[in-house]
């Protein structure tokens, strides 16, 4: 009985699966075994990662404070990292509730009155409510204008209600990785959404009021 | 052109979430220093961490605390060795207050 080729020469590594060692779990390891160095490895890989999003949560003037602390946080919980596990999911936990307690921690009740919005602002809103096309607001030239308004809005939230509706409602996160990543219960975000998204139509409101008011 | 409230209220939000989910071109991004700051402050932490492990508390504390207890006990062995008078103190002491003990029992009780 004569064999075949593919009996005559097995595949020796059939049935062995290669497990590649994922880079940043190495890069972790170094870091604990006391190579404190080997950390801005780790900060070139995610340093752009955790500005995108410390600068979604909190405004602009913030946002190097806020990924400086992000990044001791991460230091300093490395050995909680358990390898295996997705570390981008894990740092942006972190992230989140670095900017959570950030906004906690500079939180007072401002009172926002049109007055007080910038002439740029003012004429961002104008622009917005004059303008026929929906893309005209877009306009990159605009972009810190509206970011501006947008912080400025949401400050009139508590921290936990502004992370909830821009998670929730603006980024469409769902309650469950919303209320994962602030440490909530999901009924605790979906009440919150549910609520913040009704003071936020009247925010909104009170604002387009005035400003008709003042074209007036 | 939009007219009633609710459309430029829903504009406005619209317009916003737009800004929430876009990446802005003028955001802050990572500078050198700040990349330099990060550093300084994980060699900070990890020095910080290091004071506080628990193998030095025990070892590293223990240790010394061990060396100044032997010190001081050397001292007051050298020091009771050296020093004569306190033999003789303790023992006037002694004879002092046995004899106002005898004194104070004859004038309370007639024997």
């Amino acid at each position: 009985m004569s064999l075949t080729s593919e009996e005559e020469l097995p595949d020796r590594t059939a049935g062995v699966t290669k497990v590649m060692p994922d880079p940043d779990d190495m890069l972790i390891a170094d870091i604990l075994q006391g190579r404190t160095e080997r950390f801005e490895d780790l900060l070139d890989r995610y340093q752009n990662y955790v500005f995108a999003i410390v600068s979604r949560y909190v405004p602009n003037r913030q946002v190097e404070d806020v990924a400086q602390e992000v990044c001791i946080r991460c230091y300093r919980s490395l050995a909680t990292y358990k390898g295996g596990e997705r570390f981008k999911g894990w740092l942006a936990t972190i992230a989140v509730r670095t900017c959570y307690d950030s906004l906690r921690a500079g939180y007072r009740r401002p009172e926002v009155t049109l007055s007080e919005l910038s002439e740029n602002q003012s004429q961002w809103l104008d622009n917005l409510m004059s303008g026929d096309s929906g893309e005209q607001y877009l306009r990159l030239n605009q972009q810190r204008e509206a970011k501006e308004l947008l912080d400025m809005v949401l400050e009139q939230l508590s921290p936990a209600d502004q992370l909830v509706i821009r998670m929730v409602h603006f980024e469409e996160c769902s309650a469950a990785d919303a209320a994962n990543k602030l440490g909530l219960s999901v009924a605790n975000v979906k009440v919150r959404a549910f609520r913040s998204r009704k003071k936020l139509k009247k925010l909104l409101e009170s604002i387009v009021t005035r400003s008709t008011e003042q074209k007036s | 052109m939009i007219n009633t409230p609710r459309e430029k209220v829903k504009r406005l939000e619209d317009a916003l979430k737009s800004v929430q989910v876009s990446t802005a071109c003028d955001t802050p991004t990572p500078t050198g220093k700040w990349r330099q700051d990060v550093m300084r402050s994980v060699r900070l932490e990890q020095d910080r961490m290091a004071m506080v492990k628990p193998s030095t508390t025990f070892s590293g504390l223990l240790f010394p605390m061990a060396q100044i207890g032997c010190s001081l006990l050397l001292l007051v062995g050298l020091f009771l060795a050296t020093d004569s008078s306190l033999a003789t103190i303790d023992l006037t002491l002694v004879d002092v207050n046995l004899v106002s003990a005898s004194e104070s029992l004859v004038m309370n009780f007639d024997f």
